[in-house]
């Protein structure tokens, strides 16, 4: 018998306890847990919101389609701040204060 | 510098007999100039024209001038680590014999022995004399800028009035009574291991390390060590550094810094300069400047707050911004508050600190000619702003996607206000950073009980630790300080991400919480976001907790929660 230990689909392990004189001792360790351990006592508790916001009077939608041209023009305007970004690193490379 | 002569420089410092700390009530000019003269070190032969050549006496002349009476406590034999760690660096080194102590002044507005009876200083109130307290100097035994780390009181120099600065705490003792002083640290130059680049570092890293656990303070050493290891040459005696160079030191220490430059292709024009200086100060950042002193000089200061905003230029400054940027579209007229403040507080290492520099434009009527523009008598080419290392959006993308979003026909703000962005009504922009932490705390204080339901809004905001703000106002609720909104934009976003960035969008009466910005980081912006609109509404209090106007010593004691 090559392998002693067993592990079953619902997570209850038994497992080679002690090997004495080539007799092999398999104890059922899940008969044992239920002796020694009490489950906990589970109640229900009283989880609450910490804001509790009350409803709008309105709701407006905004237009994904516009909003995703609106993105394009802010990456055009964004571009054009990159070119200060290379321009100043350039320029304080030589600029010495004393 | 041997053993052998820093003991002897030691033996001679105990030789000369001198008690260790002694008190002098100034109550004359007269007086005041007999003082400087002694503690200065001038001797018995100097004439008037020799201390008006000299830049110590002219800073700590104006300085205590302020006052008609001052009290001055002088610790002898103090040990600066700023001087001392100078001091075995460099000027042990030398043939001269220099003293490694400095002598540190506790400065007290008025007579502090008045009603004392005959009591010592040393058994007077600490609590009467911290509400004196204007603040230490540290005088350097050096032939050239001997006005070394100094602490003073804003309050002292500025008055109260039209100032916004920031200012960390800081304590110092003398005879066992632990004094405070809210300050930022000022010191000159001494020519040898620090010019105006090494000092603008101190003052910047001290003040860091001081506010905030995550920077440490650093020394001129740390200092030579970086900049060894980063050039190509020895580093002292400094020549100055390149402000690439000053970058790199902070960079070290932990900041994400960024450069901005005036001149070929960077900014347009001087204005963009300076808006975006002021966009870093309004968000409570000090900067270093870098500024043209003449054709062959460039100078370095710190500058740390502003000063008083011109409301009557309102309507002089505006604007229109489309929301595309070919210039055409929608667009709104807009007012930027940057443009409204053409003063600024400066740490200028060759004057007294806390200097109020005032910020003039020349227009140039050649066409090949660009504006210039002084800030004082210093034309500012440079701009160092030591970023935290999740500050990530700048503030040129946060303005574009601010005012594109302002602007733009769907989302911006003449869709749900139509009164405000037209030529005789125009938006008031006031774009700054802040900590997430303190903007909801600010914001759920000031809202007012008309905003309940947008106030329960704002509570539930998931914002990064930082977060650019965008205040939106019209001409009247500016100059009350009361924003009619506002939009929050994550700090931490690429700016690629455009309307992706937005967290908040907050106009009259209506509302959009951007929850899909941050679950749906894939998707596009507007996939089932909607604007909530409440019929009670207010405006509400600007936010005020970047900069701070200068208090008595007295005031601080008092509101050591706030700082």
């Amino acid at each position: 018998m090559p392998f002693l230990g067993d592990i079953n689909s619902e997570g209850i392990f038994k497992f080679m306890l002690t090997f004495k004189t080539g007799t092999f001792i398999i104890m059922n360790m899940e008969e044992e847990w239920e002796n020694n351990n009490m489950a906990i006592k589970r109640v229900k508790l009283d989880y609450r919101p910490a804001v509790v916001k009350a409803p709008p009077v309105e709701e407006i939608e905004i237009p994904s389609s516009h909003m995703e041209e609106l993105d394009r023009s802010i990456r055009q305007k964004v571009r054009q701040n990159e070119a200060e970004r290379a321009a100043s690193i350039e320029a304080a490379g030589k600029y010495t204060v004393r | 510098m041997t053993d052998a002569k820093e003991q002897l420089s030691y033996v001679q410092e105990q030789d000369t007999g001198t008690t260790n700390e002694t008190v002098v009530v100034i109550k004359s000019e007269v007086e005041l100039v007999n003082f400087l003269v002694d503690i200065l070190c001038f001797g018995d032969c100097v004439d008037e024209a020799d201390l008006e050549k000299d830049n110590s006496f002219k800073i700590l002349y104006s300085l205590l001038k302020r006052s008609s009476v001052v009290t001055i406590a002088i610790e002898d034999k103090y040990v600066d680590r700023v001087y001392r760690d100078s001091y075995y660096m460099h000027f042990s080194c030398k043939h001269g014999e220099y003293s490694r102590f400095c002598k540190r002044l506790f400065i007290f507005k008025g007579d502090v022995f008045e009603n004392a009876g005959d009591r010592a200083f040393s058994e007077l109130d600490v609590l009467k004399l911290q509400k004196r307290f204007i603040g230490t100097v540290v005088i350097r035994p050096l032939r050239e800028g001997k006005v070394g780390r100094s602490l003073i009181n804003p309050y002292f120099v500025l008055g109260e009035k039209d100032t916004y600065l920031r200012f960390a705490r800081y304590s110092a003792t003398i005879y066992g009574m632990r004094l405070y002083v809210n300050a930022f640290p000022f010191s000159m130059q001494d020519g040898e291991t620090t010019t105006c680049a090494e000092i603008t570092i101190l003052v910047l890293m001290d003040y860091f390390s001081r506010k905030y656990s995550e920077y440490r303070s650093i020394l001129p050493s740390d200092i030579a060590d970086i900049v060894g290891k980063n050039d190509f040459e020895r580093t002292l005696p400094s020549r100055g550094l390149k402000y690439a160079l000053i970058t790199k030191v902070f960079s070290e220490e932990g900041f994400y810094p960024r450069l901005y430059s005036y001149g070929r292709n960077a900014f347009a024009d001087m204005s963009q300069f300076k808006r975006v200086m002021h966009y870093y100060i309004e968000s409570g950042i000090p900067v270093a400047v870098g500024a043209k002193v003449d054709e062959k000089t460039r100078h370095s200061i710190v500058c740390i707050g502003h000063g008083r905003i011109n409301y009557d230029n309102i309507k002089k400054k505006i604007y229109a911004v489309y929301d595309t940027d070919a210039g055409t579209g929608n667009y709104i007229w807009l007012v930027d508050s940057s443009d409204l403040c053409n003063n600024y507080i400066v740490m200028d290492d060759g004057h007294t600190p806390y200097e109020n520099y005032e910020w003039k434009s020349e227009i140039s009527h050649n066409v090949e000619k660009k504006d210039r523009c002084k800030l004082e008598n210093y034309e500012p080419e440079m701009l160092m702003v030591p970023l935290y290392k999740r500050m990530f959006l700048e503030a040129q993308d946060a303005y574009d996607i601010c005012t594109s979003t302002l602007a733009s026909r769907m989302a911006g703000i003449q869709r749900f206000y139509p009164e405000m962005g037209t030529k005789q009504n125009p938006v008031v922009i006031r774009l700054f950073m802040c900590s997430s932490r303190n903007y909801k705390q600010r914001r759920i204080a000031n809202l007012g009980p008309e905003n309940k339901d947008i106030s329960d809004r704002y509570k539930e905001l998931r914002l990064p630790r930082f977060i650019w703000v965008c205040e939106i106002y019209d001409e009247k609720s500016y100059c009350e300080g009361k924003a009619k909104g506002e939009l929050v934009i994550d700090a931490t976003a690429s700016p690629d991400h455009g309307t992706k960035s937005i967290l908040l969008i907050h106009y009259p009466h209506n509302i959009l919480v951007c929850r899909k910005n941050i679950e749906d980081v894939e998707k596009h912006f507007g996939i089932n976001e909607k604007f909530q609109k409440f019929d009670k509404w207010e405006s509400f209090k600007g936010y005020d907790h970047n900069l701070f106007m200068p208090k008595t010593a007295n005031q601080h004691m008092n509101s050591k929660l706030e700082i």
